[in-house]
């Protein structure tokens, strides 16, 4: 046997673009992958493709859907094809930053509970579920009544009201992550605690982490229709919820003014949770391509 | 003077209301240049020792020692922030699990990257490349493979990036940890043929902890015989795998097909290892030993030395032959 041993490489697809082919061969993730950009499209380029400005009165109040407003007017002579499209930036971002708030408070609670152990983590958990037993909706209605409804809050209190699965998620990946080898070989060339978990427990154990965060958008978007509807979203911004508590007084004889917003809002809430189907298809092992 | 020298270490591990008595009054001296194969069968504590060695036992595992002398310098009491900064700068080790070594999500340069960073923190990413490419050069890994993840590369691919890995701070020291098991024959033989090449190049220190007593046989120089957490026999290859004093010794060597010196009928050593939570009292191979005598099991025998080599074992000596 020679000492020297010639050795060829043959290099296989990476690992992003053998995600992307695995997430774009499921039907669901496709799908709420393209609502998600006409949706993000409507949100950016809003004043360009609304007709009409989402404010501006005029004298024809309640019109049913017609080529001149495509999805009719409100009470107020306003057109709702406008009004939903302005709409698509606020439920939007309620979506994002609620789900990201949580999403960055569940990994770092769950990945440090998990990680360190101990008493840390037997005190986290519990925290844990406490707030998991905590009906998260009355607690928002309590809190917008108390400090009133910006939509800043409305955001935020969705975020800090569900992390909590996202930490259990977390905690769980970062139990099994910090018994694998290559933790202790991090741990033996010297890498500080610190180190190994933001650079190998946490990168290590997201991916179920961002699969949920795409359910909770969806989630989000609906928490905050459900409190517009109920006469508690933010005052001067025009949601989609908002605009189906506009027009609840007129929906026995004007249904457009609340079922097209409604279906806008069920769009969103399938589109995020066909995308967190998709992630969660394209970040589980056990599925092959095109199943 | 000698490169590390071990005095009676004992390691234990902590179950729920038990303690394993992993390894016992471990004692070992090691020279420059040495290259110390340590043999035993699963649960004799070798790979504990060698993580005890290197301070990576698990929570519940738990080491003393009377001393740890690594270059002159007593290390079995110092604290783990010490510990840290000599630890794979003067020591390090190869792991057995080739595949699972590294994070996946990360690129093979990153993460030895980091390991160069967590002791030499002024490095820059050009040094840093100029010497690991110098480091994959000697062991025939082509410098595409930086780029790579280690899902892409194969078991043997991997043990070499982390022999590379083992050898980025040059330490005299290298605790290889049964880097041959997970491999194929064909890939173990080549590697072998790697480190042998590596040990010369580099003036390494090598201690080898493996269960295959004909790789011990190609490739060491000084062979300790570990059973059921005890040293009991010490000395030079050839004479310890040719003549081997202790019967436990003469029994593996027995097993195993290459080295079984009547040529034909391969033997097994029948029974299994004692209770580690209570150890026995005697020689802990009495209950598998074919030459005991009832003095075996009142007294355990000490290491004595016969010049060359020590044996723990009573009649050591009477039953070479």
């Amino acid at each position: 046997m020679t000492a020297e041993t010639r050795i060829t490489l043959s290099r296989k697809d990476s690992r992003f673009s053998k995600s992307l082919n695995k997430y774009f061969s499921n039907l669901k993730g496709v799908v709420g992958f393209a609502i998600l950009i006409v949706f993000v499209i409507m949100a950016v380029f809003a004043p360009l493709i609304a007709p009409y400005s989402p404010v501006e009165m005029t004298n024809e109040v309640l019109e049913s859907p017609s080529l001149s407003h495509l999805f009719g007017t409100d009470h107020l002579g306003r057109d709702i094809f406008s009004r939903i499209v302005f709409g698509s930036r606020i439920s939007l971002s309620v979506g994002f930053v609620a789900a990201g708030l949580s999403a960055i408070i569940g990994i770092f609670i769950g990945s440090f509970s998990g990680y360190f152990g101990g008493i840390t983590d037997d005190v986290v958990s519990k925290v844990i579920d406490t707030f998991l037993m905590i009906p998260s909706f009355f607690l928002i209605l309590i809190i917008v009544s108390i400090f009133g409804s910006n939509i800043l809050y409305i955001m935020l209190i969705i975020g800090v009201t569900t992390w909590p699965t996202n930490a259990r998620l977390m905690r769980g990946q970062a139990l099994s992550i910090r018994e694998r080898t290559f933790i202790m070989v991090a741990r033996s060339t010297g890498e500080s605690e610190m180190r190994i978990l933001f650079g190998h427990v946490i990168p290590n154990g997201v991916f179920p982490v961002i699969a949920n965060s795409a359910l909770q958008m969806g989630g989000a978007i609906l928490t905050e229709a459900a409190l517009s509807f109920l006469g508690l979203g933010d005052p001067n911004l025009t949601s989609w919820g908002k605009l189906i508590f506009q027009g609840r007084p007129y929906m026995t004889f004007a249904p457009w003014t609340i079922v097209i917003p409604g279906v806008f809002v069920v769009l969103a809430v399938l589109a995020f949770s066909f995308i967190g189907d998709g992630l969660q298809h394209t970040f589980n092992p056990k599925t092959k391509e095109g199943e | 003077m000698g490169l590390l020298r071990i005095l009676d270490v004992n390691i234990n591990y902590r179950l729920k209301s038990k303690v394993v008595k992993a390894v016992r009054n471990f004692s070992l001296d090691v020279n420059e240049g040495d290259i110390i194969g340590i043999i035993g069968e699963s649960g004799s504590g070798k790979s504990t020792l060698a993580h005890g060695l290197m301070r990576i036992l698990p929570k519940n595992g738990n080491m003393e020692a009377a001393e740890i002398v690594l270059n002159g310098r007593d290390i079995s009491k110092i604290s783990d922030a010490e510990f840290d900064e000599l630890r794979w700068v003067e020591m390090s080790i190869v792991f057995q699990k080739a595949m699972s070594v590294l994070s996946p999500v990360h690129k093979i340069f990153d993460q030895m990257y980091d390991t160069i960073l967590a002791h030499r923190p002024e490095t820059r990413k050009e040094e840093a490349k100029e010497k690991l490419l110098g480091l994959l050069s000697v062991v025939n890994l082509p410098s595409e493979i930086l780029k790579m993840y280690p899902h892409e590369l194969s078991g043997g691919m991997m043990q070499r990036i982390m022999i590379c890995l083992s050898l980025i701070f040059n330490p005299r020291l290298v605790i290889l940890d049964e880097v041959t098991t997970a491999l194929d024959v064909i890939t173990q033989g080549q590697l072998l043929d790697e480190i042998d090449r590596l040990v010369k190049e580099f003036g390494l220190t090598v201690m080898m902890i493996t269960h295959d007593i004909g790789v011990v046989n190609e490739l060491c120089t000084k062979i300790a015989i570990l059973y059921a957490g005890e040293l009991l026999e010490l000395g030079n290859v050839k004479d310890v795998i040719f003549s081997p004093f202790s019967p436990y010794t003469k029994a593996l060597v027995e097993s195993h097909p290459d080295l079984n010196p009547h040529g034909s009928g391969l033997k097994g050593i029948p029974g299994t290892l004692p209770d580690l939570v209570n150890p026995p009292e005697g020689c802990v191979f009495y209950d598998r030993c074919i030459y005991r005598e009832d003095r075996c099991m009142e007294r355990k025998p000490d290491l004595v030395d016969f010049g060359k080599r020590k044996v723990k074992c009573l009649r050591a000596g009477e039953i070479n032959g």
